[in-house]
């Protein structure tokens, strides 16, 4: 056979290979910088399919907005930049405390892991409640949700109006679909807060998992650094 | 990172996470990265109140608003690259973990070729068609329907049965 | 030790010295709530012969349809149905997942000497959301069907399609997820995972083209994601993103589309290639010849075949400048792959080539993949492509490189890894005749496919009474698409009867080079006792004693 040596193994080994971990190394790795940067990898190559989700979004409204501009401008006439601005700040600030939580688990310090954790969580659904009061329902009532009741008054606001619901759809997609993400965000925040909460020896010691949840919490921030400009801020 | 791992830790055993070692940043480095950021957003969004004006450089017309979305995206881009190197500990992270962080983003530049396309109509003259200031307009009707134009008189589509 | 109960339709095996993976833990709970990587494998390989067959049911109906030239079975609307449920479940429900998800996940962790793939609980949600996306696709079928073409162009899908294109469209969605999560796995396994001593350039290459079709995967599949969740977004809620009606462009829909579908054909037939030049050089019982060549060509097709999604669309009013670009770089794309036919030609050039049956199935692969190769310059170039597009020549041109190419290279792997998955030799003479009538049918099937199409048969279209003079060709066809079926129903029968009587392998019944054929067959549960350490390079044949297959090397010995 071919000339292989077999080195010793440093492992106990045990039948049962269902999540045992040896000095907090699964049975599949060697050591705990093995584990760690696999995590973050493998988290990185999940990020990486994010982007070309969103990636894609990003192309197919800039198409269109350079096509149709005028009437892309005329369209976010009606989207207060105010709101927009408040959560960016909230989810900027949700993005330190998110980093700030992960600081406290590398250091096992738990209570403040806790407070940071509610802090980003607070943050997150304030970023909702933002945005579903005083953005989407006000739209809903006024006929600006794509569809059968859509409605543009073209003479108060200029532009056409199959642009205009070309640019609502793309702009509650858009919108929508980071929703989404940020209300799962939520959830797995809230789940690893409450596994701190009572303590789980996986998630007290390995921070990587905690680590994980924030780059995904940090990723959803990164699309609204982008989405922000893109539908708040269109210069005539 | 793995040379370093094998350093002398100078946290007692039990005190850190398991191999947060020499990933532990210190508070100050996530607090100047949050003001950075914040600052970037007032600048944004007072950029965006200036509509800058229309110009010519020697012949050719630049919308003025061709430099505000070049700010805002250039801003953008700065505060993500902060929020990927500090928040998400990119800068500390191993070569392989950089490399793909990036390439997502490096990636997504390709998706943009499809513009491309847009781009070169107006060179083909089979094809090129000012983009029309009444969107919708061009939609084809229904066509062969009963009553239509150019319905199907000598039944050239219906298939005969056997 | 044997354990209890066997598995169901596994049979009483005779007591060997050491549990293996297929013996230990034969609950229930153990199958279904698996981390191994191997046993998911398993469950892999019958969920996807499941789909294979419902996909084959309508490549059937479609087959005796056109056996006439007035049509036989079905009306317009259903057999629009009955062709895009054929795509999608073959290409969505089979192919992608074919070869990664079974050969790749058993193999790819024993060839780099790990233990496990780097996350097995996530290797394992991944077959959780193919059972769902399947049962969904299977539900979506036979509650009414769709008939959008897998290609799902809008407006019609998006607007005027009265199928269940939603549930069909979600399907294919989570399908992406489960695809998705095989791909993070596989790169991450590969980048950390590799035993010491195993370097890139010791890495069998069936490993590069897992890992480079792990990359297409994650940097395509979310694409398609999102563009057809805006088709299931345009027909629930009535947006209008595509839609012409609110000056939307369904040309936009098809870019979208084809930036993944594109690279998506790389995923099917990148595994199938790796498959193939493990099989050349291990029954060549030679060196790959420039090893180096056939692993940067993989990289190269996964990265100029991001760059080509425009050949799809010559006809689609897409500019004509971009369509020279498109059009010069997909004959680019196909120099990669050249590359690795002459490496694999001049591999078996002088070395002592056996016959078996995976060597048989690989060299059809060399032989089939090569016309579908050389059909798809014809259409990659505008001019020709103006003439055969959308006709039967383009059909066949897909089937050559992905049955002949990349179906032929799975049931390849299969043949060849068979002993190791299960420790049993099947007959090789029924392989033999599979792999045969695999071919011949093939041929039959989609050789006049190609003549009927540059004719002017279009696809997509049920009747042609207008030329009834295609006739023959369609019934030459259906002839050769039996011909294949019973090719490709063979290894049911033979493969399921050697789980029970056939011969128990050894290690390395082959005389294979690969640290997959260092370890008994079946694999124990934690693959090696313990992680080697490799020193020598890859497909070095010189340590290896020349076997008959059936008698025992020394497993496990060095020298």
């Amino acid at each position: 056979m071919s000339s292989i040596v077999f080195e010793e193994d440093h492992e106990e080994h045990h039948e049962d290979h269902a999540h045992h971990r040896v000095n907090g190394v699964m049975h599949q790795y060697e050591d705990i910088d093995q584990q760690n940067e696999s995590y973050a990898v493998g988290m990185w190559t999940f990020l990486v399919t994010e982007v070309m989700m969103f990636g894609a979004l990003f192309m197919a409204y800039t198409f269109y907005r350079w096509r149709y501009a005028e009437s892309f401008y005329s369209a976010h006439e009606h989207i207060k930049t105010w709101p927009g601005a408040v959560n960016t700040t909230l989810l900027l600030i949700s993005s330190f405390t998110m980093v700030m939580a992960v600081h406290y688990t590398q250091l096992k310090k738990t209570k403040l892991v806790l407070q940071n954790l509610a802090a980003t969580i607070v943050c997150a659904c304030a970023f909702l409640f933002v945005k579903i009061v005083f953005e989407y329902i006000p739209k809903f009532q006024d006929h600006l949700l794509p569809g059968p009741n859509f409605h543009w008054n073209t003479k108060e606001y200029g532009g056409s109006e199959n642009v205009a619901q070309i640019f609502y759809s793309f702009y509650f997609t858009m919108t929508g679909l980071h929703g989404i993400h940020v209300l799962v965000g939520i959830l797995i925040i809230g789940f690893i807060a409450l596994l701190h909460h009572k303590k789980v020896p996986a998630i007290v010691d390995d921070y990587m998992i905690t680590e994980m949840v924030a780059l995904y919490w940090h990723f959803v921030d990164l699309v609204w650094i982008f989405l922000f400009p893109l539908y708040y801020l269109i210069p005539k | 990172m793995s040379a370093d791992a094998h350093a002398p830790s100078k946290y007692k055993p039990g005190e850190i996470a398991w191999g947060a070692e020499h990933h532990i940043q210190p508070v100050s480095t996530y607090v100047k990265t949050i003001g950075l950021l914040f600052i970037l957003m007032v600048a944004t969004i007072g950029a965006a109140q200036f509509a800058i004006p229309d110009f010519k450089i020697g012949g050719l017309d630049i919308p003025g608003t061709f430099f505000n979305n070049i700010i805002a995206m250039t801003i953008a881009v700065i505060k993500a690259t902060l929020v990927v190197m500090y928040f998400m500990h990119v800068k500390i992270s191993t070569p392989l973990t950089k490399f793909w962080a990036a390439i997502g983003f490096i990636w997504m530049t390709l998706i943009f070729f499809i513009l491309a396309d847009y781009a070169t109509r107006p060179l083909d003259p089979t094809i090129a068609r000012p983009w029309t200031s009444d969107p919708g307009s061009a939609a084809p009707k229904m066509r062969g329907g009963p009553m239509s134009e150019d319905a199907d008189k000598i039944n050239i589509n219906v298939r005969p049965r056997q | 030790m044997s354990t209890v109960a066997t598995p169901v339709g596994l049979p009483q095996e005779e007591p060997r010295p050491t549990t293996n993976y297929l013996n230990a833990d034969n609950t229930i709970k153990g199958w279904l709530l698996t981390t191994d990587h191997k046993r998911i494998a398993i469950l892999y390989l019958i969920s996807i012969t499941i789909m294979f067959a419902i996909g084959s049911f309508f490549a059937g109906l479609i087959r005796i349809e056109l056996t006439s030239p007035v049509g036989r079975l079905l009306e317009s609307e259903s057999y629009n149905k009955v062709f895009t449920e054929h795509g999608v479940v073959m290409i969505f429900f089979f192919l992608i997942p074919s070869i990664p998800a079974v050969l790749g996940n058993f193999i790819l962790p024993i060839a780099i000497g790990a233990r496990d793939l780097a996350f097995p609980r996530l290797n394992l949600l991944s077959w959780y959301l193919y059972i769902i996306a399947a049962g969904l696709g299977f539900l979506a079928i036979v509650t009414g069907g769709f008939d959008t073409g897998w290609t799902f162009y809008t407006p019609y899908s998006s607007f005027y399609s009265n199928g269940q294109v939603t549930m069909a469209i979600m399907a294919a969605f989570i399908a992406g997820f489960s695809s998705i999560t095989t791909g993070i796995n596989f790169i991450v396994t590969v980048h950390k995972m590799r035993a010491p001593g195993m370097t890139w350039f010791r890495m069998p290459i069936f490993v590069w083209n897992n890992y480079t079709t792990g990359v297409i995967i994650i940097l395509g599949t979310p694409v398609i994601a999102i563009t057809l969740l805006l088709v299931v977004i345009e027909r629930v809620f009535r947006f209008g993103i595509f839609s012409p009606e609110l000056g939307g462009d369904p040309v936009l829909f098809q870019h979208m589309f084809w930036f993944y579908s594109h690279p998506a054909v790389y995923i099917m037939i990148l595994p199938s290639m790796g498959v193939v030049t493990e099989i050349i050089a291990n029954f060549s019982r030679k060196r790959l010849f420039g090893y180096h060549f056939v692993a940067f060509s993989t990289i190269a097709i996964g990265a100029l075949g991001f760059l080509v999604w425009g050949h799809h669309m010559f006809v689609s009013s897409q500019s004509m400048y971009q369509g020279v670009v498109f059009s010069l770089i997909s004959y680019l794309v196909a120099v990669p792959s050249a590359v690795k036919v002459f490496n694999w030609a001049t591999t078996m050039y002088k070395g002592q080539v056996q016959l078996h049956t995976p060597m048989l199935f690989a060299l059809g692969f060399i032989g089939l993949f090569v016309i579908g190769g050389l059909t798809g310059l014809f259409l990659a170039n505008m001019g020709t492509d103006v003439h055969l597009t959308n006709t039967y020549f383009v059909v066949a041109h897909f089937h050559y490189v992905m049955v002949g190419g990349a179906v032929l290279g799975y049931m390849g792997g299969i043949h060849y890894w068979w002993p190791k998955m299960f420790g049993k030799m099947y007959p090789d003479a029924w392989g033999k005749a599979s792999a045969l009538l695999t071919y011949i049918g093939f041929n039959l099937t989609f050789m006049p496919q190609f003549i009927v199409g540059w004719l002017g048969m279009p696809r997509r279209y049920h009747y042609y009474y207008l030329q009834p003079e295609f006739q023959p060709y369609h019934i030459a066809s259906t002839l050769g698409a039996t011909v294949l079926a019973l090719g490709m129903i063979l290894p049911a029968f033979y493969l399921t009867w050697s789980l029970k009587y056939g011969e128990p392998a050894t290690a390395n019944p082959w005389g294979a080079h690969g640290l997959e054929w260092e370890i008994p067959s079946p694999p124990p549960t934690e693959n090696f006792e313990k992680i080697p350490i490799v020193t020598d390079e890859v497909y070095d044949f010189d340590h290896i004693v020349d076997v008959h297959h059936g008698v025992a090397t020394e497993g496990g010995d060095t020298h």
